[in-house]
C-alpha cells in the first residue's frame, strides 16, 4: 500500500489541513456505511428472521429457535434438492471447463481475425439469465422450437421431441444454457493463461524429443491449474445459485424434478409464505456456497505452491 | 563431435529478411561465438541450426549430411536457453534425465549418466530440489547438465550468461570454456557482449542485419576488422573514426594531418584508430582538440577529447595521464596502427596491406575466410 | 581455412574421422516429410473447425431468436419452421406502440418499454453511486493509512462469497416495512448491496496500481488531500471508473432475483421481469418474446461490444496476475 503523506514531525500539523486518518475515514465512511447497512445488517437480520416463525404484518413473530433449521434439514425435499443442485453445478462446471479449454487451445495460435473472434466471445456473457432462459426455452420448445424443426428436417428424428417433459433433460438444457453463458469467459481466462507459458520451455521440450501430447502434459497443463480452479469456482457457484431459468421455464417441475435449492427457498418463502423457513434454507445455502468457495480457494492456494 | 556447415542459409518472414545468405564452416571441436547487436539474426541462425526454426533457403550440413528439414530431436544436438527453460514442476534430477527418458535409455544407465553430469557441475546436493528453489547460477548449471547428459554432437547456447550477475558471469564463462575443452565439443554460443565473445571464442562470427560481417579468431577480428561495423562493435571503447582524405602520403581530416603507411591509395577515406594506439600530445602548437574528461579504468585512463571529428577517446597509462580538462592537445598515431575504410562501402582498404606483407614482418597476418 | 585457436584445420576432408551412421535414412526422411505436411493440413482444418464451432456457439441461439422476432406470429408457428422469412416488424411495433400511449398496460408486451425506462433509471443510478462511493472508499483504502484500512477490504472480499439469496428475505421484509417495495429506490438499494463491495475492492486494487508520484507532486505543489483526490487521482483512474460503472450497470440491468421479488406490481416493472412475463407457452407469442428480449439485451450487448477490447484486456491481465 503506497501512502502519500509526507513524513513530518508529529507535533506540527499543516494549518487548515485535515489529518490523514480523518480524511481517510471521511472518504470511506459513506461507502462503508452503505455497505454495513446493505450487507452486514441484512445478513444478521436474515439469521434473526430464520429463528422465528414469520407472518408478515404481524406485530410479533413467534420465536422458534433452531426449529426452522431442523425442519429444513429433515424435510424430505431437502436431500433431493441438494443433490440436484450439486449435480447441476457439476454439469455446468464440466461443460464450461471442456468448452472453455477446448476453444482456448484451438485459438492459441495467431491467425487472422483472432481479435475479432475474441470480441464476439463476449456477447453471450453480456446477456442476462432471463434472456438465457427465454432463448433456450424457445429453441427447445416442444411444439414450435427451431431445434426440433432442424432435427426433423435433417431426418434425425421423426417426431418432435418434448424436451421439457423430462425433468432431467430440462436440467441438462439449463446447464447447457449456463455453460453457453460462461464458456466464453472461461475461454478468455484460459487463453490468457496459455499465453504466459514461456515459449522457451516448449523449445527445450522439442529439443529433448518430447511429442505434442507429452509437451501438453508437461508444460501446458500445470500452467493451467490455477485457471482451472478459477473457472471451476465461477461455474460451480453460478450453477449452484441458478434461479431465473427455473422460475421462467419450469417452476420447479415437472413435479419437483427441477426443484433446486434456490427454487425451494423461493417457493417456501414467497409462494407458501413461510419466510422464516425460507430464510433458513437460504442460510444453509450460504453456508454450502461458503464451503465450496473455501474448498476451491484452499485448492488454489495449494496449486500455487506446488 | 561434428563439423557444421551452413550453405547460403536464409530466413525470411514475409518481406522481412532475418538471415541473408549466411555461409559458414564450423570445424569440429571449436568454440564458436555468434556475436552481434540485437536483431542481427544470430539467434535466428542458431535456431535454424538447432531445428527450432525452418530454413527459408540454403542448406545446413552436419558432417556432410543435410539436416535442415530434420526436427530438433533428430539432430543429436542440445540447446541451453537464455531463460534456462527448466521444467518447473520436476526435480533437478528429472530435468536432467528428461532427454534420456525421451530417448528410451534404460533406467539404470539414465541414473548413472545423471549422477555423472550432476557431479561434474557440482549439482549433486541439489538433485532433489525444484527449479524455483535454485539461484540463477544453479539453474543455469542444471540447464548445462541437461544438455551434457546426452553427449550430443553439438552444443548450442543462446545467450546463456545474460541473466547472471557480473561476477557470476565471469566465473561461468571460465567454466564453460573448461567444459568445452574437456568434452572436446563443438560449441556454438550466441551473445551480444563482445568482451564475452573475445574471451570465449576460438572462432568468432560477427553478424549484423542478417549477414555475416566477419569471421575469424578474436585476435583477427580485433586487429583487422573487415569493415566499419566490426571495427566499432568489437573493442571497448569503440574505435575512433575520422573522415578525411589521403593525399601525397598523408591523411588530412578534422584539422589534423598525419603520415600514412606506404601503399595506401589516395582519395577519400575513413581512418580508424583504436584508443590504445591514439597518443595525445600536450602543448601542441596547433591543437586538434580539447580534453573533455578522463576516466580511470584499472591501470589506464580513458581521456575523451573533443575535436572536429567528434569525440575521440585515447587510452593512456596512468603515469602519462597529465591532461587537464579544457587543455588543447595534438594527436599522434603510429602508421602501422591505422585502419582505413572506404567511406562508401565501409569495407576495409587492404591494398597497402597486401603490398606491405613483407615490409612488416612482425605482424601476424592470417587469412580470414573472406580473404 | 581459418586458423582457429591452436588448431589449424586444413582445407581437405579430414581422413581420420570415424565413419558415422547418418542421422536419418532417406526412407525415414520421406516418411517424415509426408507426416509433416499432413500434420500441417490437419492443424489448419482443426483451426477452421474451431472457429466455425465458436461462431455457431455464439451466434446460433441468436439466430434462432432473431428469426422469430422478425416473423409474423403465423410464420413463427409453422412446422417445419420457416428459415428465411420475409422480415416483418409487427412484433416490434406492437411493443413500441404502447410507449406513446397513456393507456394502462393491457398486454405483457406493453410492459417492455416502461420496463426499459425503469431499468435504465435504476441501472444508471446504481452505476453512478458505485463510481462515487467505490472511488472514495477504494482510494482511501489504497492510499491512506488508518485503522482497519487493511482489514476491511479483506472483509469486503469475503463478502463476495455471500450469495444474493441470503439477502432476499431480509430485504423483502425491511423494504416492505419501509414501503419501498414496488419502487425504483428499493431496487437501487438492493442492487447496491450486491455491487458495492466488489466495486470497492476493484477500485482499491486499481488505485494501488496507479503510481503515486503524481499525487506526491501535487501535494508538494500545495494541493490538499481532497483536491489531490479529485484533481489528480480520479482522472488517472478513469479506465477503472468506467469499468466499475459498466459492471454496476450490467449487474443491475441483468439482475432478476431482487427485481422479481421486490416489484410484484406493474407500476415500477423492471425489464428482466417484464420479458420474463412474455414467456407464455400457451399464448404462443414467441415473436413478441424474442423481440422484447432483443430490445432488452441491446444495452448490455452494445456496452460489451464497445468496451470488449478493454474488458478482455482487463480480464486477461487480471487472470494472469492471480
Amino acid at each position: 500500500m503506497s501512502a502519500i503523506s509526507l513524513p513530518r514531525p508529529r507535533s506540527r500539523r499543516r494549518r487548515g489541513e485535515v489529518p490523514e486518518s480523518v480524511f481517510g475515514y471521511g472518504l470511506v465512511a459513506p461507502a462503508l456505511l452503505v455497505t454495513l447497512a446493505l450487507l452486514a445488517y441484512p445478513l444478521g437480520y436474515s439469521f434473526w428472521v430464520s429463528l422465528h416463525d414469520v407472518t408478515l404484518g404481524a406485530a410479533h413473530w413467534r420465536w422458534v429457535g433452531l426449529d426452522n433449521y431442523r425442519d429444513v434439514l429433515s424435510d424430505p425435499l431437502f436431500k433431493p434438492a441438494l443433490l440436484r443442485t450439486l449435480l447441476f453445478a457439476f454439469a455446468v462446471t464440466v461443460v464450461t471447463l471442456a468448452v472453455g479449454l477446448g476453444f482456448a487451445l484451438l485459438l492459441d495460435d495467431d491467425f487472422r481475425g483472432r481479435n475479432l473472434l475474441r470480441g464476439i466471445l463476449i456477447i453471450p456473457w453480456s446477456l442476462s439469465q432471463v434472456m438465457l432462459a427465454l432463448t433456450f426455452g424457445w429453441i427447445f420448445n416442444s411444439t414450435y422450437g427451431p431445434l426440433n424443426g432442424l432435427l426433423k428436417q435433417f431426418g434425425v428424428i421423426d417426431e418432435y421431441v418434448a424436451w421439457f417433459a423430462d425433468g432431467k433433460v430440462v436440467m441438462g438444457i439449463m446447464a447447457l444454457g449456463l455453460a453457453w453463458n460462461l464458456a466464453p469467459l472461461a475461454t478468455l481466462l484460459f487463453l490468457s493463461a496459455l499465453q504466459t507459458v514461456p515459449r522457451e520451455l516448449h523449445k527445450a521440450a522439442l529439443v529433448d524429443g518430447a511429442g505434442p501430447l507429452r509437451r501438453f502434459a508437461l508444460i501446458t497443463l500445470p500452467w493451467l491449474r490455477e485457471t482451472v480452479l478459477i473457472v471451476t469456482i465461477l461455474a460451480a457457484l453460478n450453477g449452484f445459485l441458478v434461479f431465473a431459468p427455473i422460475y421462467i421455464l419450469t417452476g420447479g417441475g415437472p413435479g419437483t424434478d427441477t426443484t433446486l435449492l434456490s427454487w425451494w427457498g423461493y417457493e417456501t418463502g414467497f409462494r407458501n409464505l413461510h419466510l422464516g423457513e425460507s430464510a433458513a434454507i437460504f442460510y444453509v445455502m450460504t453456508v454450502l456456497v461458503g464451503a465450496i468457495a473455501l474448498l476451491t480457494t484452499w485448492a488454489l492456494g495449494r496449486s500455487k505452491d506446488a | 563431435m561434428v563439423d557444421i556447415e551452413l550453405e547460403r542459409v536464409r530466413r525470411t518472414f514475409g518481406d522481412v529478411v532475418a538471415v541473408d545468405d549466411v555461409t559458414l564452416r564450423i570445424p569440429r571441436g571449436t568454440f564458436t561465438v555468434f556475436l552481434g547487436p540485437s536483431g542481427c539474426g544470430k539467434t535466428t541462425t542458431l535456431n535454424m541450426i538447432a531445428g527450432l526454426e525452418d530454413v527459408s533457403g540454403g542448406r545446413i550440413l552436419f558432417d556432410g549430411e543435410e539436416v535442415q528439414d530434420l526436427p530438433p530431436n533428430k539432430r543429436d544436438i542440445s540447446v541451453v536457453f537464455q531463460s534456462y527453460a527448466l521444467y518447473p514442476n520436476r526435480t533437478v534430477r528429472d530435468n536432467i534425465a528428461f532427454p534420456l527418458r525421451m530417448q528410451r535409455v534404460p533406467k539404470a544407465e539414465i541414473a548413472q549418466r545423471v549422477e555423472r553430469a550432476a557431479e561434474r557441475l557440482g549439482l549433486t546436493p541439489l538433485l532433489d530440489r525444484r527449479p524455483r528453489a535454485l539461484s540463477g547460477g544453479q539453474q543455469q548449471r542444471v540447464a548445462l547438465a541437461r544438455s551434457m547428459v546426452r553427449t550430443p554432437r553439438a552444443f548450442l547456447l543462446d545467450e546463456p550468461l545474460s541473466n547472471l550477475d557480473a561476477k557470476l558471469r565471469a566465473e561461468t564463462q571460465f567454466e564453460l570454456k573448461e567444459l568445452q575443452r574437456e568434452l572436446d565439443g563443438t560449441f556454438i554460443h550466441v551473445t551480444h557482449d563482445q568482451a564475452e565473445a573475445m574471451s570465449l571464442a576460438d572462432l568468432m562470427v560477427v553478424m549484423s542485419r542478417g549477414t555475416v560481417q566477419q569471421q575469424g579468431t578474436g585476435g583477427e577480428v580485433y586487429a583487422r576488422p573487415a569493415n566499419l561495423f566490426v571495427a566499432r562493435f568489437v573493442g571497448i571503447p569503440a574505435m575512433n573514426v575520422v573522415e578525411g582524405v589521403v593525399a601525397d602520403g598523408r591523411f588530412e581530416g578534422a584539422g589534423w594531418s598525419a603520415p600514412v603507411p606506404a601503399g595506401v591509395p589516395s582519395g577519400p577515406v575513413v581512418l580508424g584508430v583504436r584508443s590504445e594506439s591514439l597518443r595525445l600530445v600536450a602543448d601542441a602548437e596547433r591543437p586538434v582538440g580539447r580534453v573533455q574528461l578522463s576516466e580511470q579504468i584499472g591501470a589506464d585512463v580513458l581521456v575523451a577529447v573533443d575535436s572536429d571529428a567528434g569525440k575521440l577517446v585515447a587510452r593512456v597509462p596512468v603515469d602519462e595521464a597529465v591532461f587537464t580538462p579544457g587543455q588543447g592537445v595534438g594527436l599522434a598515431v603510429d602508421p602501422r596502427h591505422m585502419h582505413f575504410f572506404d567511406p562508401e562501402t565501409e569495407e576495409r582498404i587492404r591494398d597497402h596491406e597486401r603490398a606491405a606483407v613483407h615490409a612488416v614482418p612482425d605482424e601476424k597476418l592470417t587469412r580470414t575466410a573472406q580473404g | 581455412m581459418s586458423a582457429v585457436g591452436d588448431r589449424v584445420v586444413t582445407g581437405g576432408a579430414p581422413t581420420q574421422r570415424p565413419p558415422r551412421a547418418p542421422l536419418m535414412s532417406d526412407a525415414e526422411r520421406a516418411r517424415m516429410r509426408r507426416r509433416r505436411a499432413f500434420g500441417r493440413r490437419l492443424r489448419r482444418v482443426l483451426r477452421w473447425f474451431a472457429v466455425a464451432a465458436m461462431c455457431v456457439w455464439v451466434f446460433a441461439p441468436f439466430y434462432f431468436l432473431l428469426l422469430v422476432a422478425f416473423q409474423t406470429k403465423a410464420d413463427s408457428l409453422r412446422t417445419p419452421p420457416v428459415w428465411f422469412p420475409k422480415p416483418d416488424f409487427s412484433n416490434f411495433t406492437k411493443i413500441l406502440d404502447h410507449a406513446f400511449s397513456s393507456a394502462p398496460a393491457a398486454n405483457p408486451s406493453d410492459l417492455i418499454v416502461p420496463g426499459i425506462r425503469n431499468s435504465a433509471i435504476v441501472a444508471i443510478s446504481v452505476a453512478l453511486l458505485n463510481v462515487v462511493l467505490g472511488a472514495s472508499a477504494g482510494y482511501a483504502f489504497a492510499r491512506l493509512r488508518f485503522r482497519g484500512s487493511r482489514a476491511i477490504p479483506l472483509a469486503l472480499l469475503g463478502s463476495q462469497m455471500v450469495p444474493a439469496f441470503a439477502l432476499l428475505v431480509p430485504y423483502y421484509i425491511v423494504l416492505r416495512n419501509l414501503g419501498l417495495t414496488n419502487t425504483r429506490l428499493g431496487v437501487v438499494i438492493a442492487e447496491l448491496s450486491i455491487t458495492l463491495p466488489f466495486t470497492i475492492w476493484l477500485l482499491r486494487s486499481y488505485f494501488s496500481n496507479v503510481p503515486v508520484d503524481l499525487e506526491r507532486a501535487a501535494r508538494i505543489d500545495g494541493c490538499g488531500r481532497l483536491q489531490t483526490f479529485l484533481r489528480v487521482a480520479l482522472p488517472l483512474a478513469r479506465p477503472g471508473l468506467i469499468a466499475v460503472g459498466l459492471f454496476a450497470f450490467m449487474v443491475s440491468w441483468n439482475d432478476f432475483l431482487f427485481q422479481v421479488i421486490l416489484n410484484s406490481n406493474v407500476d415500477a416493472i423492471m425489464i428482466q421481469p417484464a420479458i420474463a412475463g412474455l414467456y407464455n407457452v400457451r399464448e404462443q407469442s414467441f415473436g413478441i418474446m424474442a423481440a422484447g428480449s432483443l430490445l432488452a439485451a441491446l444495452p448490455t450487448m452494445v456496452f460489451a461490444l464497445v468496451t470488449q477490447r478493454y474488458l478482455v484486456r482487463g480480464l486477461m491481465s487480471g487472470a494472469g496476475k492471480v
